[in-house]
């Protein structure tokens, strides 16, 4: 059965408020709500309550309940990971935090670099169009594999499970342009996916520097 | 400002209200729409309460000690596609806290009745 545009916009709603908490306070969250609207529809249909009707209810619950829901949203934000960020700090060595400055600086020169190739290559209207094409192609991918490799070294203390997969993809869709568009130019590459090396590492340390999960 | 601990608002006075009512009809525990329910009809309102409203007091409460929640068993709902409920039940502790929040009500009503008489 598609859900109603009530039931939708508070599905959306939910995801995005609970987006970035632990799993279990967003899956507790989500399954709740799901349970309201669920119980709330079937009462409706009981009670020969009109779809409008029902869908009015949805929509000004959900809007009169936005500031507790940020509210609770606040609370629960302090309990993001095993350790919160500012311990993660701690407890590594001021190296590792160097190291995170030096990879996000070569992935902006590197995007910087990318952006300005990309250019270059479309203003360039000696070659043949399938070669500008290719070049493009190459240059666009080695943006997006260092946006992703940027990203992740942002994001790194905060979760770095997905740090290190975004330093993966980044590094495979910068490794893939090289070997298919840019083999001539492979040092280029490989300073190119400097930066999701580093965050690869970056992502292994921090996770060192958390500790298992709590039993 | 920051509230006396152990004082209630007046939502959480509700759904406890609410909670109780049940109880003395033979449920022991409720979901959290069945509560939202009751509070209206108590209430006389034409709206239910508000989804961030009503389960952030429910987890107040519960972080409180004044109610205990459960999850159902994904199973039982899993026939009809509902999703698995979350059931509270007031504590002895919800219970003493509602009725000194009662006393301390009635003691209040009292008192302005006194005043407006003399």
């Amino acid at each position: 059965m598609t859900p109603s545009p009530a039931t939708t916009f508070v599905r959306g709603w939910v995801a995005l408020y609970t987006r970035g908490l632990t799993p279990e306070a967003r899956h507790a969250r989500r399954t709740e709500i799901e349970g309201d609207l669920w119980s709330h529809a079937q009462d409706a249909f009981e009670r020969g309550r009109g779809p409008t009707s029902l869908e009015v209810d949805m929509i000004t619950r959900l809007i009169l309940g936005m500031p507790d829901d940020i509210e609770w949203r606040r609370a629960h934000r302090g309990v993001a990971g095993p350790l919160q960020t500012k311990e993660t700090m701690m407890r590594e060595p001021r190296s590792h935090h160097v190291l995170t400055v030096i990879g996000a600086v070569l992935a902006a020169i590197g995007l910087a670099f990318a952006v300005l190739s990309l250019v270059v290559i479309q203003r360039n209207t000696s070659d043949a169009p399938s070669d500008v094409w290719a070049a493009s192609a190459g240059a666009a991918a080695m943006m997006a594999g260092l946006t992703l490799a940027l990203i992740g070294l942002l994001i790194v203390r905060r979760n770095p499970m997905v740090a290190r997969q975004m330093a993966i993809v980044g590094g495979a869709v910068i490794g893939g342009a090289t070997l298919m568009v840019f083999a001539w130019a492979w040092p280029i590459g490989v300073a190119m996916a400097l930066p999701a090396v580093i965050g690869f590492v970056r992502a292994r340390q921090v996770m060192a520097a958390q500790g298992p999960l709590p039993a | 400002m920051r509230r006396k601990a152990g004082t209630l608002v007046p939502l959480e006075f509700a759904i406890l209200d609410a909670a109780l009512r049940l109880l003395s009809e033979g449920q022991e525990e409720a979901h959290g729409f069945l509560l939202a329910k009751v509070l209206r009809d108590e209430a006389g309102a034409k709206r239910l309460t508000a989804y961030g409203t009503l389960y952030r007091g429910l987890e107040r409460l519960e972080g409180f000690g004044f109610l205990a929640s459960r999850w159902e068993d994904a199973s039982i709902g899993a026939g009809t596609g509902r999703p698995p409920r979350r059931f509270y039940r007031v504590t002895l502790a919800g219970e003493r806290a509602f009725r000194d929040a009662l006393s301390a009500r009635m003691a209040t009503t009292k008192a302005s009745s006194r005043q407006v008489t003399t």
